[in-house]
């Protein structure tokens, strides 16, 4: 009936030179903080402690970014939807990344007896009274070295198995669509992989980040994690697709209909992400049970209650408030500035989930600016790679029973 | 120019392009008030109309605000003024707990408003429509895409209105009466 206006681009990869510009930056911002870092570990006072946890903060955002790509990427597969289409290479991408975080999981490995109290004999662990050790000998079947090691490369071999393999099959079906039930082995690998992403990111999350409080529990706690996760991933997403777009192919084939697709889904997640925080701060708040209130109390106390109101009004409120317009979702020059914030938000999060499990007695703010740099490291070393992945493949998927869908005309938008 | 009895002209036609390329030719000409009826929804048709924008939005947001003011004054003042109750030894203005129902009223009234808020800017309930008198209109649950240009555009002119519609290739035109 009607004749396309536009037609795929024949060159789906996106020009190198765009790409390399930022590749190189994440490259220098990378090898210059960890320099930063390696050197104020070394000969600032307390600088190792410092390091290793501001190192922990930085180190579970970024592979916070790789399991939200990945587990966007399942979603996708299962939903189906042409907001994913869009950005399905950019997700397989920033899925990619397993390997390279599971080296960068050394230093924490190394350094573990100064971060968990529930290593016996540890700095931390001398830091508890007899009732905590007595709770701590009780998850001692969970929590104890040789265990909570061997666990680490069993997590990454299930979430690299998982996202190799979707990403392997992506290439295949672009080069022979009808060689198998592409639409049928990726939903049904996408089905289970949800659910086991599910399991292994809380396992995962509730052994690095909250058995820094070895007696402290939150049953929701995995699934703030996952909802930061879509955020993180989201942001991302958003930010490569709209650079993306000021060249070919990307430039044609993204309309403002996706763009406003896909700021609805991250106007969601910060939704999300503010119902289960705040779903566990009013259970917690309503019981009012030593054990679990003290988390808590460790985050109200002295200046750590004014970085919670930050996280509130700018976690929450601010983008809740701006992403509530249609016209400013669909607008580039906004839209970057403000995932890229929410990203900084999202390390300042990490920060405040961390950082108040370390000083019992003061319950003061503690701030180094190694909280900053571990971040920027280990983000430029993830970014670095990221791109060095999108640019060996297409950016845009060629076949797929939607695409022809993304080269009709844009719908008016009533 | 508003011709007694008349409610406009109605053109009908068979195939998407040619009723999109109409009203755009009709709105270049100066044409505001008309519609276009189909039996699927054709975003391009109502581009060319020049339809943008409405208020539902803005209906929606101040029903959301609303919503949630009101179930946030419920909650304080059952649980502060008429009958405060100690529970847990907390105080009476417990915020935390008031948030879920504030949550939950701000949906309800938003999802109310959008409701009330759409019929209402739509005119409906509406019992009577002078399109249906046009012949064959029943078509445009089926297969018949048709434009009509209303009696009350201030360009409208019985004659030329008519000699308009016909050049921009439809199967008939039709005065509809109202």
């Amino acid at each position: 009936m009607e004749t396309h206006a536009k037609r795929l681009p024949a060159e789906l990869n996106a020009p190198a030179w765009l790409l390399d510009r930022y590749q190189s930056r994440a490259l220098i911002v990378g090898g210059l903080f960890t320099i930063l870092l390696i050197i104020g570990a070394v000969i600032t006072p307390h600088g190792y402690d410092h390091f290793l946890s501001a190192y922990l903060a930085g180190y579970v955002l970024w592979v916070g970014a790789s399991l939200g790509c990945m587990a966007l990427l399942m979603v996708n597969h299962l939903s189906a939807g042409k907001w994913g289409l869009i950005i399905r290479r950019v997700l397989e991408s920033g899925a990619a990344q397993f390997p390279l975080m599971l080296i960068l999981f050394i230093p924490i490995a190394i350094g573990m007896s100064h971060l968990f109290p529930w290593i016996p004999g540890s700095v931390r662990w001398m830091q508890q009274n007899s009732d905590a050790h007595t709770i701590m000998q009780h998850k001692e079947m969970l929590l104890n070295k040789t265990f909570f090691l061997i666990r680490v490369p069993i997590y990454f071999f299930i979430w690299w198995a998982f996202s190799t393999t979707l990403r392997r099959w992506s290439i295949e079906r672009d080069r022979n669509p009808h060689g198998r039930d592409w639409q049928r082995i990726l939903e049904n690998l996408s089905g289970i992989g949800i659910v086991v992403y599910a399991i292994t990111m809380t396992f995962a999350i509730v052994d690095w980040i909250m058995s820094l409080d070895a007696i402290w529990f939150s049953t929701i706690y995995g699934l703030i994690y996952l909802a930061g996760q879509g955020l993180t991933a989201f942001s991302i997403c958003i930010i490569t697709v709209l650079l993306l777009s000021q060249e070919e192919p990307m430039r044609t084939m993204l309309r403002k209909t996706e763009m406003h697709d896909i700021g609805k889904l991250l106007f969601a997640f910060v939704m999300l992400y503010a119902y289960l925080s705040f779903s566990q701060w009013l259970i917690i708040w309503s019981a009012n049970m030593p054990d679990e209130a003290n988390w808590y109390l460790h985050r109200l106390a002295g200046n750590w209650i004014n970085l919670g109101r930050f996280l509130i009004l700018f976690e929450f409120a601010v983008p809740f408030a701006l992403l509530l317009s249609r016209r400013l979702k669909k607008q580039p020059a906004f839209m970057v500035p403000l995932c890229a914030f929410i990203i900084f938000v999202r390390m300042v999060d990490l920060y405040w989930m961390v950082e108040p499990n370390f000083i019992s007695t003061e319950r003061q703010i503690t701030f180094n600016w190694m909280y900053i740099a571990a971040p920027l490291a280990i983000g430029g070393f993830w970014i670095f790679s990221f791109i060095r992945d999108l640019k060996s493949r297409p950016v845009l998927v060629a076949y797929d029973p939607q695409m022809e869908e993304l080269l009709e005309p844009e719908h008016a938008t009533a | 120019m508003i011709e007694a009895g008349i409610y406009g002209l109605m053109a009908e036609y068979d195939t998407v392009p040619g009723l999109v390329a109409a009203a755009e030719q009709a709105h270049e000409q100066g044409y505001r008030r008309m519609d276009t009826y189909s039996p699927f929804p054709i975003e391009p048709a109502a581009e060319a109309i020049g339809f943008h924008k409405n208020r539902v939005a803005l209906v929606v947001l101040l029903g959301g605000l609303l919503g949630g003011m009101g179930g946030y004054s419920l909650e304080y003042w059952v649980s502060v003024l008429a009958y405060p109750i100690n529970v847990g030894g907390k105080p009476w203005h417990s915020w935390p707990a008031f948030i879920p129902v504030t949550f939950e009223c701000t949906v309800l009234g938003a999802a109310i408003s959008a409701f009330i808020g759409m019929l209402a800017m739509n005119g409906l309930p509406m019992p009577y429509h002078p399109v249906f008198n046009a012949p064959n209109f029943t078509a445009a649950s089926k297969d018949k895409l048709f434009l009509c240009i209303e009696a009350a555009d201030p360009q409208f002119d019985l004659t030329k209105t008519r000699q308009f519609l016909e050049r921009t290739n439809p199967r008939i035109v039709t005065e509809v009466s109202n």
